[in-house]
């Protein structure tokens, strides 16, 4: 069973640091312009994905969690 | 145009938009023949440089004309700076950066916010009856090297030691280049400032603390630790990285919203302003000129070959006033959207320090806003650093009633 969230990173914030794909390689990538896109929300462990949203320096990610 | 060869020309460090603003528009990826290396000032090549790996920001080496004997003199310095994560490539650089990520956290940052009110307090509070002070030496200089000290958890007593050592080294980093002994002086400031880091990061191996160096001490990533060594170099990062950048950020920030009297008033009638009002600060006359990089191949910008292993010198500044990027680029707007200034960086790089610096200079500037009535410059005439990579002023007088 995947997770229960969404996950969004917003593109106008992103510095393309590249934390998040650190904490969730399977989770985040970057795109051709050097900003973070998520893949697949089952990529990683969402406490993982958790760790990368609360890593993000510009705090450019949101999870959402479905009821 | 007649190209300026010296990047330290007094008129272009004293008042550089106008000649940068030709040279993007006439050679935006220059050859500085002088400087020997790639001046660029256009966002969008600045902004794709900074995300390539094609370039290395391993660029701490002696000078190819530094004699021998200075070379071997120098080499405990270079060993401290060359774990420096803004020196360093991946894998090392992530490995580092990481790491201190887990000490170096927003928490950690937030819980200083008491401490920069009363320090900023304790500043004005001295000045106030003068109705003068110099912004950089009286206000804007303290704040960053005494928030540090706090955080890293060093004694009160022991901080006119770091800002004398600070001092020293930043002469060395941001290589104010005509003064005499400057490498001499960064080595024994550095030397002593890692005899005085080796005892406290010891004591806390042993009797950990609540602050940022026993953090770093404790901090763990995959089964990772940083060694004794990189704790030190990083606390000397944290230290000089956001020392002056701040100062700069603070004093070059007070005196853009004091020669925009109308963006000052807007900003003391809507408080609010004051988040967009510090990223456009930063983004007018921020406190990072330039960043530094070398190619590591061969590598095609429009129509200029950047050869392995020569410099690039990524102007931030200019890029931050590109009008393909940013509408009335000269002009002083606190409430300007979608800042995206490359002030602090991006990529892999992007300054760790960020969210101390943004909430030290808001809270300085909203202390100053609020406690210094009618507060003006006191001269026009204002003299700059000449410094190819810091944007600082020389002096900021202003008075008050
Ligand atoms: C307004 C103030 C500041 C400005 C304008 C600034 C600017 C920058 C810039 C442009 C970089 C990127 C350098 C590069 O790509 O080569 C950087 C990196 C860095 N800054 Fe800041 N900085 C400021 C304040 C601070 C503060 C307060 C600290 C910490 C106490 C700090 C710590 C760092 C560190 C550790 C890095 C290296 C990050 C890395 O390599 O991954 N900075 N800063
Ligand atoms: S951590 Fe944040 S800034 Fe860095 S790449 Fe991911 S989303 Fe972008």
């Amino acid at each position: 069973m995947g997770n229960r969230i969404r996950v969004y990173v917003d593109k106008n914030k992103c510095i393309g640091s590249t934390t998040c794909i650190y904490y969730a390689a399977q989770t985040f990538t970057l795109d051709s312009e050097g900003k973070s896109t998520v893949v697949n929300v089952d990529g990683n462990d969402s406490n993982k994905i958790q760790e990368a949203a609360d890593s993000c320096p510009i705090n450019a990610i949101t999870i959402v969690k479905d009821e | 145009m007649p190209l300026i060869e010296d990047l330290l020309d007094k008129e272009v460090v004293n008042n550089p938009y106008p000649y940068f603003h030709q040279l993007r528009k006439e050679d935006p990826i220059y050859w500085n023949e002088r400087w020997n290396g790639w001046v660029f000032t256009r966002y969008h090549d600045i902004s794709k440089i900074l995300i390539d790996n094609r370039f290395t920001a391993e660029r701490i080496r002696p000078s190819k004309n530094m004699p021998e004997q200075m070379v071997l003199d120098m080499a405990s310095t270079y060993e401290i700076l060359s774990k420096w994560m803004v020196f360093n490539d991946p894998p090392n650089h992530t490995r580092i950066r990481m790491l201190v990520n887990k000490a170096f956290t927003p928490k950690a940052v937030e819980e200083m916010r008491p401490f920069m009110h009363e320090i900023t307090d304790y500043l004005l509070h001295h000045v106030q009856s003068k109705g003068k002070m110099d912004v950089i030496s009286d206000y804007a200089f303290l704040l960053p090297i005494l928030v540090i000290s706090k955080m890293l958890g060093l004694p009160d007593e022991d901080r006119d030691l770091l800002k004398q050592w600070s001092d020293d080294l930043l002469l060395l980093v941001f290589g104010a280049v005509k003064e005499t002994n400057r490498h001499e002086r960064a080595k024994n400031g550095l030397q002593q400032m890692v005899y005085y880091l080796e005892d406290v990061i010891q004591a806390r191996h042993k009797n950990p603390q609540n602050d940022l160096i026993t953090a770093l001490v404790t901090a763990k990533e995959k089964g990772d630790v940083l060694s004794m060594g990189e704790v030190i170099s990083t606390c000397t990062l944290l230290i000089f990285g956001g020392h002056e950048t701040t100062t700069n950020l603070i004093a070059n920030g007070l005196y853009s919203l004091l020669k925009n009297p109308a963006q000052l008033e807007k900003l003391r009638a809507n408080p609010s302003l004051i988040h967009s009002a510090i990223e456009e600060l930063i983004r007018y006359e921020g406190p990072s000129k330039a960043i530094m990089r070398i190619a590591k191949e061969d590598v095609e910008i429009a129509d200029k070959e950047i050869k392995k292993g020569q410099r690039v010198l990524l102007m931030q500044n200019i890029a931050n006033r590109d009008p393909e990027v940013f509408e009335y680029p000269d002009k002083l707007d606190i409430t300007r959207q979608s800042n995206h200034h490359l002030g602090f960086g991006k990529g892999i790089h992007y300054c760790l320090g960020a969210p101390l610096a943004r909430l030290e200079s808001t809270i300085a500037i909203n202390q100053v806003l609020k406690h210094l009535k009618n507060i003006q410059l006191e001269r026009t005439d204002l003299e700059w650093q000449p410094n190819i990579i810091s944007r600082a002023l020389k002096q900021l007088p202003v008075i008050f009633d």
